[in-house]
C-alpha cells in the first residue's frame, strides 16, 4: 500500500510549527556574529529578489525536478525508435527515475499531466514505486485513459 | 532532418525508400498499426501497461506474437511476396535463431508496399520490408497472412 499523506494537514501540528519557527529564527539570529547575521539577511534578500523576478532558488525539490528532466530527456534519446515496453523500461535513464523512489511519484505525475493528448510510458514506474494500479483492465494499453486514471488516483495524496 | 528517428537506427530508410504518413505519436506502436488499431499501444509486458489480445501470453516471444495475431485471422505463411487476395504482415526480431526475440511488425499494402509506425515516432510507407532492417528492429523472423477484406 502506497503511503504519502493523506489530503489536510493537522491544524495543531501548523500551529505547533509556525509557533517554533517565529522563536527559532529570532534566537538563530541572536546567536549570530554580526557579521553572521549580515550574511543571512543578504542571503534573504538575495532569494526574494530572485523569486521576484522569475527565478528560484535551487532547493532539493526543484534539484529533483531538474534531475528528473534530465532523465526524461535521456530516457527519450536512449529509446529511440523502439516500440518495446519491456525493452525500453530497462534502459537506464528509466531505471533510475525509478530508482529515485517516492520522490519520483509527483514529479511522473506532473510530467503526464504536461503531455496532455499524448502521454508517455511512465505507467510502469508508477506502478513499480507506488505498488499500486488504478488502471482498469479494459484501459489496459490507451495511455490516455491509463493516464486520467493516474491522475485521478493521485488526487487523494498530498505531494 | 528526415524523420524523428536517427540514420544510425534505421539506416535503409531515406526519401527514396519511404515515406512519412502520420505525424509522430506515443499513443500506440508498431504492432498496434500493423493490428489497425490506433487508441492503444499493444505490446504483452508483465506490468499490463500495454493491451495484449486476452488469453495470449504475455511474453515477448515469436510464440506469443504468432497467437496474438492469430486472434485477428492470421495464420503463418512462407514470405512477405505480394498475393493480392492475402493481407501479410512481418514480424521482426533480434537474436540467435529459433530465439529471437520481436521487436517490430510491419503490414503489407494493396501494392506490395509496406507500412510502419517507428516507435514513438511517424509511420512511414516503405518500398521493402527489409528497409526498416536494422539494430533497432532486426530482420523479419516470421510472415503470416489473411484473407484481405
Amino acid at each position: 500500500m502506497f503511503c504519502m499523506a493523506r489530503r489536510r494537514k493537522n491544524p495543531y501540528a501548523v500551529a505547533l510549527g509556525r509557533r517554533g519557527g517565529k522563536v527559532g529564527g529570532k534566537a538563530r539570529a541572536a546567536n549570530m556574529t554580526p557579521k553572521e547575521r549580515s550574511e543571512s539577511a543578504r542571503n534573504a534578500v538575495m532569494a526574494r529578489w530572485a523569486m521576484q523576478r522569475g527565478t528560484r532558488v535551487v532547493d532539493s525539490k526543484t534539484e529533483n525536478w531538474l534531475k528528473f528532466q534530465r532523465l526524461v530527456k535521456k530516457w527519450k534519446k536512449q529509446r529511440g525508435a523502439s516500440s518495446s515496453i519491456t525493452e525500453t523500461i530497462a534502459m537506464p535513464a528509466y531505471q533510475e527515475i525509478i530508482g529515485m523512489g517516492e520522490k519520483a511519484v509527483p514529479l511522473l505525475l506532473a510530467q503526464l499531466r504536461s503531455e496532455g493528448d499524448e502521454p508517455d510510458q511512465w505507467f510502469w514506474a508508477l506502478r513499480a514505486i507506488t505498488g499500486e494500479n488504478p488502471v482498469k483492465a479494459e484501459e489496459r494499453g490507451n495511455f490516455r485513459k491509463m493516464s486520467q486514471a493516474w491522475l485521478a488516483w493521485s488526487e487523494q495524496y498530498v505531494w | 532532418m528526415f524523420g524523428s528517428w536517427s540514420p544510425e537506427e534505421l539506416p535503409g530508410l531515406s526519401p527514396k525508400s519511404c515515406k512519412i504518413t502520420s505525424e509522430a505519436s506515443t499513443q500506440y506502436n508498431c504492432v498496434a498499426w500493423a493490428a489497425k488499431d490506433e487508441t492503444n499501444y499493444w505490446w504483452p509486458d508483465p506490468m499490463d501497461v500495454g493491451y495484449w489480445p486476452p488469453g495470449v501470453p504475455r511474453t515477448v516471444t515469436r510464440g506469443a506474437f504468432i497467437k496474438a495475431f492469430g486472434t485477428l485471422g492470421y495464420k503463418k505463411c512462407l514470405d512477405g511476396s505480394l498475393e493480392p487476395h492475402l493481407e501479410k504482415i512481418a514480424i521482426f526480431g533480434t537474436g540467435s535463431s529459433g530465439l529471437e526475440i520481436p521487436t517490430h511488425v510491419a503490414l503489407q499494402l494493396e501494392s506490395g508496399e509496406w507500412t510502419s509506425k517507428l516507435g514513438p515516432f511517424e509511420d512511414i510507407r516503405h518500398k521493402t520490408i527489409h528497409a526498416v532492417n536494422g539494430p533497432v528492429y532486426g530482420k523479419p523472423i516470421c510472415y503470416m497472412s489473411r484473407p484481405r477484406s
